[in-house]
């Protein structure tokens, strides 16, 4: 690797994360707006034209609040907790390409990457939730830890069908293999499925019960305050936004599209991705527990399983 | 150059984490050094040129098998013991069984040191479809009773942790 490389790696990986945390930023303004119309009602208009500037108010009102650690906290582990919640969603941003050519790293193996770091953002909660040492956060972290174990493996294999028809683990290549047609229409159930999982995975209403306001006060967040609150709230919609990105890149054909460039194609799939999310929260009310891990092991994994089982059979049929 | 600094952080972070497990008193904080330690393992087969064996020691070792040891850490709420009063019989047995198993570990690592050969030289490592078809192919028959044994064990952890029907008096 030569030195060019390297530093051509290292503005690749500035411009993603500055992107990411930019679109993050207003993605936050953008939910409380939709959410404001929902409920017939305006929303944050004042910083700013049309409220736009609200989100680096935030971020200077969310600096200069207090920054308190609970005097009962194992501290060690309470100021580790949002460090890894928030490392860990962004390093998956490394394989999520915007076009054929924008990207940190196409990995051959993009899916499993996505797979295992996704899968420690559940310590970042669990710790968070254990170390406050406050039953309210304990119990948030606790449920945060079923429900994300119990989301993960209907995940995981509602993404096999779209890697049977893709023949590939990389995003780039996934996406290639749509062009002409997008895979919603090949795997209806798997989109239906990936979607219900992934905002699970991201605690999302109406799975948003390790938060629960109304009977948790805000579960795993309670004893977090300024900066390290400011953490999680990024982590959260940091994980939106990936999951906005990965139902768009899966199955609705990524970046492919006429006359736009290709980046704006994707921007414009994830818009539409993330307005659907929130349509939702604004829409459904929260499940109960027992429906909850119910619902995960008893309707979505078998049909997680009948569809993986039909797409094998019919690409075997039909090549 | 870069790949021996690599190799050499991630094998002192694997042992200096592996000591942590046995060494830290907060059960939470040894199933954490564990998470660490699987993680510079990790590190360690990537760097071997096997990334499918590192990402799946993280999504099951990482992603499900400590996750699980968390929560019941965390649900049983178990504090650090207090130091108990040991027998300085029982203490020397202990302590002689350790530096022995120890001896013999470092005896068997020294003698496969003697015709252990640069993980350069050999064939790549296999990637998802080579180990798909070897799995699915070949070591079909051994996957398979496996996956029984498996759904043996469920079976039986759902058999033992039901909850028994009360019956209307």
């Amino acid at each position: 690797m030569t030195t060019t490389d390297f530093l051509w790696g290292v503005v690749r990986i500035m411009l993603i994360f500055s992107a990411v945390m930019g679109l993050v930023a207003y993605m936050t303004l953008m939910e409380r707006r939709f959410l404001g119309f929902f409920q017939i009602r305006l929303g944050p208009n004042r910083v700013g034209p049309g409220g736009l500037l609200q989100p680096i108010a935030d971020g200077i009102k969310l600096f200069f609040k207090e920054d308190m650690t609970v005097s009962h906290a194992n501290r060690f582990w309470f100021l580790l907790a949002p460090a890894i919640a928030l490392v860990s969603v962004l390093a998956c941003f490394a394989v999520v390409p915007a076009s054929s050519t924008i990207f940190v790293a196409d990995l051959p193996v993009a899916v499993l990457y996505l797979l295992a770091l996704s899968s420690l953002g559940v310590y970042g909660i669990l710790l968070a939730g254990w170390s406050s040492n406050n039953t309210y956060s304990l119990l948030g972290g606790l449920r945060a830890a079923a429900q994300m174990i119990s989301y993960e493996i209907p995940l995981a294999l509602s993404v096999v069908g779209v890697l049977i028809l893709a023949g590939s683990m990389s995003l780039v290549g996934i996406v290639k293999a749509q062009e002409g047609l997008w895979f919603v229409v090949k795997q209806p159930l798997g989109f239906a499925l990936f979607l219900t999982c992934i905002s699970a995975e991201t605690n999302r209403t109406p799975f948003d019960l390790l938060e629960c306001e109304n009977e948790l006060v805000a579960g795993y967040q309670t004893e977090y305050s300024s900066m390290k609150f400011g953490l999680f709230y990024m982590a959260e919609y940091a994980h939106i936004l990936l999951a906005s990105c990965l139902v768009s890149l899966f199955f609705l054909g990524g970046w492919n599209g006429p006359l736009l460039p290709a980046p704006l194609w994707l921007l414009v799939k994830v818009f539409f991705v993330f307005a659907l999310f929130i349509w939702v929260r604004a829409t459904f009310p929260r499940i109960r527990y027992d429906q909850l891990m119910g619902f995960s092991w008893k309707v979505l994994l078998p049909l997680a399983f009948a569809n993986l089982m039909a797409t094998a059979v019919l690409t075997v049929y039909f090549s | 150059m870069i790949e021996t600094i690599l190799f050499w952080v991630l094998a002192a972070a694997a042992v200096a984490s592996a000591l942590g497990v046995v060494a830290l008193r907060n059960p939470v904080g040894s199933v954490m050094a564990l998470l660490a330690a699987m993680l510079a393992t990790a590190g360690l087969y990537a760097l071997m040129g096997a990334v499918v064996p590192a990402l799946f020691q993280v999504i099951v070792y990482i992603g499900a098998v400590l996750v699980l040891f968390l929560f019941v850490v965390m649900l049983l709420d178990l504090r650090a013991p207090a130091a108990p009063a040991r027998p300085a019989a029982r203490a020397a047995v202990a302590g002689a069984a350790g530096v022995g198993l120890t001896a013999a570990a470092a005896w068997g690592a020294w003698k496969s040191f003697s015709h252990a050969s640069p993980a350069g030289g050999l064939r790549p490592a296999p990637g998802v479809a080579e180990i798909a078809l070897d799995l699915f192919g070949r070591h079909l028959l051994v996957f398979e009773l496996t996956s029984v044994l498996l759904l043996a064990a469920a079976v039986g952890a759902i058999f033992i942790s039901r909850t028994k029907k009360r019956r209307p008096s």
